[in-house]
């Protein structure tokens, strides 16, 4: 349990830092969310144009759209195995949030600290929804898998979700 | 009470460099007039520019924008320079959250509910950490009654 918060907390500290500057300039950060009757641990939200000094105002603001976006990160930890349902309980959620502030997309990270199943794999990669990326890591091994569209392969690359749990190991949590 | 502050280095140089010119191309005119043209005196009475710019600079500093968060469990204060900004009382709030401004400086934001007004605690001018200072203002607010963040988000329901 407390890796899952490490975590989320190593999660908000890069966001907060500006890790996901080149996809959503996210502004605000809110901790134990509660939408219903889900909590999601992280929720940030933002807009795809960044701001910038000059040069770069001056680009984001000619060039860039302004969407509104979101993400939102749930701690499945001492739950259970991490089931297809749960995932598509979380990703209802999100659609919620979604159509209710008019966002463009959101990303959706669930950590859990028990090993992805096969099924679970299996029903990510496959998910394919251009709104909503989606990523899910164990903690404790680090496996990670992520939606197959661009939304949720920038959780990947622009994110660099795997990066940030392997430096838990590293103690770089702490 | 506790009371959170810092120096803001780059703010306290900006007050004060313009003095320091000032000063000095009066030093120089002053010694001019007395005839010290070449020489140790006139660097050592030059390099006086640097204290006497920065005095003035610090004292400009604190009387208009050194930024103090004085709080305790019942209420909080916000003092930029002599003035006092922002005052309130955590049980008027429910929900904290880190807001990020145009330059990367995180500060903290307390609301009523979201998407209602809010009021925001500069605590990047304090120089305090802001997780940690939001998860200690999370455990004021919860144990100060205005309990939980536990928000029905109307525009989810």
């Amino acid at each position: 349990m407390e890796d899952l918060k490490s975590a989320v907390d190593v999660i908000e500290r890069e966001l907060i830092r500006g890790r996901a500057r080149w996809v959503a300039d996210l502004t605000e950060f809110f901790r134990d969310y509660r939408v219903m009757d889900a909590t999601f641990s992280l929720y940030a939200r933002g807009k795809t144009r960044n701001r910038g000094l000059f040069l770069s105002r001056f680009f984001a603001s000619t060039v860039l759209p302004n969407y509104a976006v979101s993400l939102l990160c749930a701690d499945e930890s001492g739950k259970g195995a991490l089931t297809t349902e749960k995932i598509r309980q979380r990703a209802d959620l999100v659609f919620r949030i979604i159509r209710a502030g008019n966002l463009r997309w959101a990303w959706l990270i669930i950590l859990t600290n028990s090993r992805l199943t096969p099924t679970v794999v299996s029903f990510i990669e496959r998910y394919d929804r251009r709104e909503l990326g989606i990523g899910i890591a164990d903690v404790s091994s680090k496996q990670a898998v992520f939606s197959n569209n661009q939304v949720g392969r920038s959780i990947r690359s622009r994110l660099g979700l795997e990066k940030l749990l392997g430096g838990l190991t590293n103690g770089e949590a702490n | 009470m506790e009371k959170l502050t810092k120096i803001q280095i780059s703010v306290l140089a900006s007050y004060s460099s313009p003095f320091i010119l000032i000063f000095a191309l009066g030093i120089n005119l002053a010694m001019l007039d007395f005839g010290i043209q070449t020489g140790f005196t006139r660097l050592l009475m030059l390099s006086l520019s640097f204290p006497l710019g920065f005095l003035v600079g610090r004292f400009i500093y604190f009387r208009l924008s050194h930024v103090e968060i004085v709080y305790d469990d019942l209420s909080f204060q916000v003092f930029k320079g002599h003035n006092l900004k922002i005052s309130g009382s955590w049980k008027n709030y429910r929900v904290v959250s880190i807001a990020v401004d145009g330059y990367g400086r995180a500060d903290l934001r307390l609301y009523n509910s979201v998407g209602g007004e809010f009021v925001e605690l500069p605590i990047s001018k304090v120089g305090v950490g802001p997780q940690a200072f939001r998860d200690q203002v999370r455990k004021i607010l919860s144990s100060s009654g205005s309990s939980s963040i536990n928000l029905q988000v109307a525009e989810a329901a």
